[in-house]
């Protein structure tokens, strides 16, 4: 625990960290299954500088965002993942305005926690008893594709697409799908 | 994080809000844990009726909730009148739960039944009619269950849809009928070069007189089978009405990726076989009030299942009616719903 302790308190650290920024948005398995998710961003990496006599240029990162996401399954469940998520940005900016555009090809490892909706019975042999909260928990694995750009000098833009396999006990339930739409705040410049 | 905390809370709190019991167009979503299984149930329509009808999806590995999001029948007719009970079996459709295969037999799918209809007695009273409807497999789940009197007495009819009776025969029955098809197609002229051509493997399968099939010398049927369809549906003898699977997807629980992941027959099929014996063994004990309906294009569990049915069953001859949807396929509840609505609902009605 105490070795984890550290290791956390090494990957939080000011050193460690370039930049940090918050995301939030609609997130909806499916599209439509709506939901919310909140990340918070590291940046681990970034290369490329500016260049005064460039107009144009290319910067790159790589990034941890761990992120929790509620979505609602109708008639289903209720749904909580909270998954680490690693990407590679590729920003292209704009150094007359300081505006740019960025690309992120993400993979990211998880947990599920499927809550079930409505009522739910546990059979007793003697009838039934009345459970709360019963649902199940899976791993999950995928990555995704975002895409973004600069609104303000506070806020960015973000459109994206995750897909995540659900490795329960004993099913891996394939193609998991979900699209994003939000923004991120810059807390760290 | 507070805010999200208790945006989670409110989502949840909404969820969980209790509908009435009864009322004339109710929604319950209800799950059912039982023997590692978590199996969904959904009860949805009219619960004042008291006429609870237990539908029993085909496959093995299908799903109930087709029925809800997808076919007309159900929900656009007789959920009216009745409550409609959609539940998906285990390692099926919408379950979730423990993969087990040990417990993927017909008995346990028997048991699993059972206990549905033992919580839809305690949650909405023990004076409610119970009725069963299984298509295809579920025909045959539905044929199982009733094989002991004591279950029987919990059930008030039995409606088999296109429903499965006995593995071996229906075989032979598939061949017999997709021949009987192909005659009449070829006499009328319609699509004759592709007729003859299946009907020439057709009797070639026929002619290998198998009279006790397995998992494995079944496969060249439904292989003749799958050729048969796609010619009916170009000669147009089949209808076809039903919801699309998007807004089914988007307005109710359907979730395709997780019944395709589901869909896992084990040893089921393998298991009918064995049972067979059974059925040939204690259906005529069976005299509860049963209604077949089957698809006159039906090649997959033809008509000739029903008749097998029928005529093994020890229900008054008063009590029981075979009826063929004379445009349907093995789903008739996607070719004519509205005609096969009718048809339960005028049965419902006389033994309610």
């Amino acid at each position: 625990m105490k070795s984890l302790i550290l290791m956390l308190l090494f990957f939080f650290s000011s050193q460690f960290i370039i930049g940090q920024n918050i995301g939030i948005g609609y997130y909806g398995e499916l599209g439509l299954r709506p939901g919310l998710q909140v990340d918070y961003g590291l940046n681990l990496l970034k290369k490329g500088e500016s260049k005064e006599e460039k107009k144009r240029y290319f910067s790159h990162q790589l990034n941890l965002r761990p992120a929790l996401a509620y979505y609602r399954y109708a008639h289903n469940s209720n749904n909580l993942l909270f998954s680490a998520n690693f990407n590679y940005q590729l920003k292209w900016i704009n150094n007359s305005n300081q505006s740019y555009l960025f690309i992120e090809p993400v993979i990211s490892a998880g947990i599920l926690r499927k809550s079930y909706i409505g009522e739910i019975f546990q059979t007793t042999g003697e009838g039934f008893d009345e459970k709360i909260g019963a649902g199940t928990t899976s791993f999950t694995v995928g990555g995704g594709l975002n895409f973004g750009g600069y609104i303000s000098k506070r806020f960015d833009w973000l459109l994206g697409m995750d897909y995540f396999i659900e490795n329960t006990e004993d099913k891996l339930i394939l193609h998991r799908f979900a699209l994003k739409l939000g923004t991120r705040i810059k807390i760290i410049k | 994080m507070r805010y999200l905390s208790f945006l989670f809370i409110l989502f949840t709190c909404f969820s969980c809000s209790k509908d009435e019991l009864f009322g004339d167009q109710v929604r319950h979503d209800l799950w059912l844990l039982h023997s590692g299984a978590d199996i969904p149930i959904v009860v949805e329509g009219n619960t004042n009726s008291e006429v609870f009808v237990i539908l029993l999806h085909g496959g093995p590995g299908g799903s109930a909730q087709d029925f809800n999001a997808g076919s007309k029948p159900f929900t656009d007719v007789l959920e009216k009148d009745y409550a409609m009970v959609y539940y998906d079996q285990r390692n099926s459709g919408l379950a979730r739960g423990v993969w087990d295969e040990d417990k993927l037999t017909i008995e346990q799918h028997v048991e699993d039944l059972n206990e549905v209809i033992e919580l839809i007695l305690a949650r909405y009273g023990l004076d409610v009619k119970i009725m069963l409807a299984g298509h295809s497999w579920g025909g045959y789940l539905g044929t199982a269950y009733l094989l002991s009197k004591s279950r029987a007495d919990k059930v008030k009819t039995f409606i088999n849809i296109d429903g499965l009776t006995h593995r071996n025969l229906r075989n032979r029955h598939s061949l017999a009928k997709i021949a009987e098809i192909g005659e009449a197609q070829i006499a009328d002229g319609t699509n004759v070069e592709k007729w003859t051509n299946l009907l020439e493997e057709v009797q070639t399968e026929r002619d290998k007189n198998i009279t006790q099939y397995d998992r494995e010398s079944e496969n060249p049927v439904f292989r003749l089978n799958r050729l048969a369809v796609p010619i009916m549906d170009e000669d147009k003898l089949v209808q076809y009405n039903f919801s699309s699977e998007t807004a089914s997807v988007f307005r109710d629980n359907y979730d395709p990726f997780l019944i395709i992941t589901n869909d896992r027959k084990g040893t089921l099929l393998e298991q009918m076989y064995d049972f067979d014996r059974t059925i040939d063994e204690t259906l005529s004990e069976v005299t509860l009030p049963i209604l077949s309906l089957y698809g006159k294009y039906d090649t997959n569990t033809s008509v000739q299942q029903g008749i097998y049915l029928h005529s093994k069953i020890g229900t008054d001859a008063s009590d029981q009616e075979l009826v063929i949807l004379n445009n349907s396929g093995h789903s008739s509840m996607n070719n004519e719903p509205i005609l096969l609505a009718e048809e339960m609902k005028s049965w419902i009605e006389k033994y309610r």
